[in-house]
């Protein structure tokens, strides 16, 4: 069986913990978040006919406080970016993540989520803003981990990068 | 002509021909082709020779054939991919030569495949005799109850908790991880250690081992312990292993976890930097990890249990006075048995035990001595012991004996013995009993005859001591006459009751006697009147004996003159002795 590392990466309070126990059944408590700087599941996932074992990553989110541990990064075979589509400011901040997470990583698949996409009411990002990143070769997809949109959907798209 | 030696020399110059054929076709084509000839011949034979080469299956391969195992040699040293690519062929040949004549593969195998199934065997057996050992070792003191109770009281299986506790050290658990993404690799967990789940294990270990270098600054965490769990890390730059040891473990463990360590990254360096999430490429790097699985355990031969010692001392000693007991029972019953068998009389057909008592079958004279009384000799106690005893009759030369005795009743005068199966009879007896004898010993079994050489028969003795008595009477006569000279009332009387005698003795020994009195005269007178005188003597005698009464059967009176003289005549006592009558008496067997 295949493993892969594969990081969650944003901002702190942008849904990535949410999404994670939304698509696996998790055995660690969330207090390593805040001590270790990480909590890691697994999920068994199918690609291509081929079983492939993901190992997520959960990151502290990155606040005023406490930066993002991006030596964990090293060895991802792919990461989420994840941003909170009602804070315009946390899709900035999954910008300049990316950036770093390409120095440490290398130039690994990523997919970003733009996340709490059932709040339309309180949408904050603008179309233009998304269409300039799909143009440049991003992979950026809307998802809530409330109605699990696209949830089981970009992890099988992540998965299926990294082994490709 | 000079293009058709082109063509008949090769491809690749047929090829420039044809074009020179078509786009410079001239007059001057033999100096060109000269030329040609002349500038790039040899090359045209080098490539002639190459082209050759490589389409030519039987030179190509001849080639290849050549240079393939330096090839080989060259890429696998160089690399894996070598081994992985040929790996499905190799399954596959393997699958089809199964498939085919499985004996192949069999045959090839069997040399190792003993060893390993011995091995593997062994091992097995090995842990579970060392762990029925330890349970053993704790079986019987205080600690060993209190611990069966903490067994009871947590769920855990006895064997379990001895070796928690008897543990010196135990490496429970290696993990092979990836250093860099953390991935695990190889996990190999000892026998009855309840594993973790492995995967987030070594995934959450790395972020912690990232965590601390980053935020304290320390290179790599060497171990951490956890109560009596403790956590051995050795890190490398392509691959970690991490021991899980239970205990106190000696200094040098950390030696053997970088030993295999090195071992791994020098095996699969290539492997370990191309690491794409198969962790299968490491199934090879077990035995390596394996060796890292190190345990100890308390001896604890010096602290045995006085409980221990009394119960084993107790059951040893009572094994020792049963089986002694088993031994001694077994060796009087042995010799009973022998001696039985040597007992004349008796025949062993079957021995032995059953349903808690002896048994002893066979067949048995009843003149045998009787094996109860054995029994006795041999401290057996006869109620133990059932005889079944069939009744025969031995030949045995005594029973011959003891069974002719009542039957015969010898007299006290008689011995009895017996020798090669005939009966010895000895002494003096009647002739009634002899002849008895002769009768019943044609009826007795095993007894083939009558010795009776050494017996004497006491009738017929009787009778020739009559007889002898009888012929020695002479009665004496007066000269001339048949009258008988005075004074012989003594030797008439002895005459009669000796007759008397005679006849009853023969009858007794059941023969016939004759008697003959025979006359006798002096030499005096002629030898008719002689004669006549003598018969007349023994006639008279006959008539006197008659007169008186006395049987005279078979008396037979007849003279003989002077022909017998009692002695020979020199004077007148002798004629007067030869003036007699004299009795001889006769035996014959009666006709039977």
């Amino acid at each position: 069986m295949l493993q892969k590392k594969i990081c969650m990466l944003g901002a702190s309070a942008v849904g990535k913990t949410s999404l994670v126990a939304r698509y696996v059944q998790g055995i660690f408590s969330e207090k390593y978040l805040t001590t270790v700087g990480v909590k890691i599941d697994k999920k068994p996932v199918t690609v291509g006919g081929v079983d492939v074992l993901l190992m997520l990553w959960d990151m502290q989110g990155e606040d005023r406080f406490q930066k993002v541990q991006m030596s964990y990064l090293r060895g991802a075979a792919g990461y989420f970016l994840v941003a909170d589509g009602t804070r315009r400011d946390t899709l900035d901040r999954a910008l300049i993540l990316q950036k770093e997470a390409e120095a440490t990583a290398g130039a690994v698949p990523f997919v970003l989520l733009l996340n709490k996409s059932d709040l339309e009411d309180e949408w904050d990002i603008e179309d233009a803003a998304l269409a300039e990143l799909t143009a440049s070769g991003w992979t950026v997809l809307r998802s809530s981990a409330l109605s699990g949109l696209n949830v089981d959907e970009a992890f099988q798209l992540l998965a299926q990068r990294t082994t490709e | 002509m000079t293009s058709r030696t082109h063509q008949g020399s090769g491809d690749p110059a047929d090829g420039l021909n044809a074009d020179d054929a078509s786009g410079h076709s001239s007059p001057d084509e033999p100096d060109f082709d000269e030329l040609r000839q002349i500038l790039i011949g040899p090359e045209f034979a080098a490539l002639d020779d190459l082209t050759s080469r490589i389409e030519q299956p039987a030179r190509f391969s001849q080639d290849v054939a050549r240079v393939l195992p330096e090839a080989i040699a060259r890429r696998a040293a160089q690399d894996d991919r070598l081994a992985a690519a040929l790996t499905p062929t190799i399954e596959q040949a393997v699958r089809t030569s199964v498939r085919k004549d499985s004996h192949v593969l069999v045959d090839a195998l069997f040399p190792v495949m003993g060893p390993a199934i011995r091995k593997a065997v062994a091992s097995a057996l090995g842990e579970m005799i060392q762990s029925l050992n330890r349970s053993m070792e704790h079986s019987f003191t205080v600690k060993g109850i209190k611990w069966r109770l903490e067994a009871w009281r947590t769920g855990k299986s006895f064997a379990e908790v001895v070796l928690l506790h008897s543990l010196v050290y135990r490496v429970e658990q290696v993990f092979l991880f990836h250093t860099e993404t953390g991935l695990l690799l190889q996990h190999i967990v000892a026998p009855s250690v309840e594993p973790p789940d492995a995967d987030l294990f070594s995934a959450m270990l790395n972020a912690i081992q990232d965590f601390i270098r980053d935020a304290v600054g320390i290179e790599a965490i060497d171990a951490v312990r956890f109560g009596d769990l403790k956590m051995m890390a050795e890190r490398g730059p392509l691959a970690s292993v991490v021991g899980m040891v239970r205990g106190a473990h000696p200094k040098d463990l950390r030696t053997v976890f970088q030993v295999a360590l090195e071992a791994i990254h020098r095996d699969y360096g290539a492997s370990l930097e191309r690491f794409d999430g198969d962790a299968t490429v490491f199934d090879g790097a077990r035995p390596i990890l394996e060796e890292c699985f190190q345990a100890r355990y308390e001896t604890e031969e010096k602290k045995v249990s006085p409980a221990l010692i009394v119960v084993v001392s107790a059951v040893a000693l009572l094994l020792l006075l049963w089986g002694g007991y088993a031994w001694w029972q077994s060796h009087k019953w042995n010799g009973f048995i022998t001696r039985l068998k040597a007992e004349p009389g008796v025949v062993v057909t079957d021995a032995g035990t059953s349903g808690g008592k002896y048994f002893v079958t066979g067949l048995k004279d009843p003149l045998a001595a009787d094996p109860t009384a054995l029994l006795a000799d041999e401290h057996i106690a006869a109620d133990d012991v059932v005889f079944r005893w069939e009744p025969y009759h031995s030949f045995q030369q005594q029973f011959l004996v003891e069974r002719a005795r009542p039957l015969l009743a010898p007299p006290s005068t008689v011995q009895l013995s017996a020798a090669n199966g005939e009966l010895v009879v000895t002494g003096i007896a009647s002739h009634a009993w002899i002849v008895e004898a002769r009768r019943l010993v044609q009826t007795m079994p095993g007894v083939t005859g009558l010795d009776e050489k050494g017996l004497v028969d006491r009738d017929f003795q009787d009778l020739l001591e009559v007889k002898g008595r009888m012929e020695s009477i002479v009665l004496k006569y007066v000269s001339d006459t048949t009258t008988l000279v005075a004074g012989q009332e003594r030797e008439l009387d002895m005459l009669e009751k000796t007759l008397g005698e005679l006849r009853a003795v023969a009858a007794k020994r059941g023969v016939t006697i004759g008697i003959e009195i025979v006359g006798h005269t002096d030499s005096t007178g002629t030898e008719d009147t002689n004669v006549r005188l003598s018969e007349d003597r023994a006639t008279e005698l006959v008539r006197m004996l008659d007169a008186k009464n006395i049987d005279t059967t078979g008396i037979k009176p007849y003279g003989v003159a002077t022909a017998q003289p009692l002695r020979a005549e020199n004077g007148p006592e002798d004629a007067a002795l030869n003036r007699s009558v004299t009795f001889k008496v006769s035996i014959q067997e009666k006709e039977p």
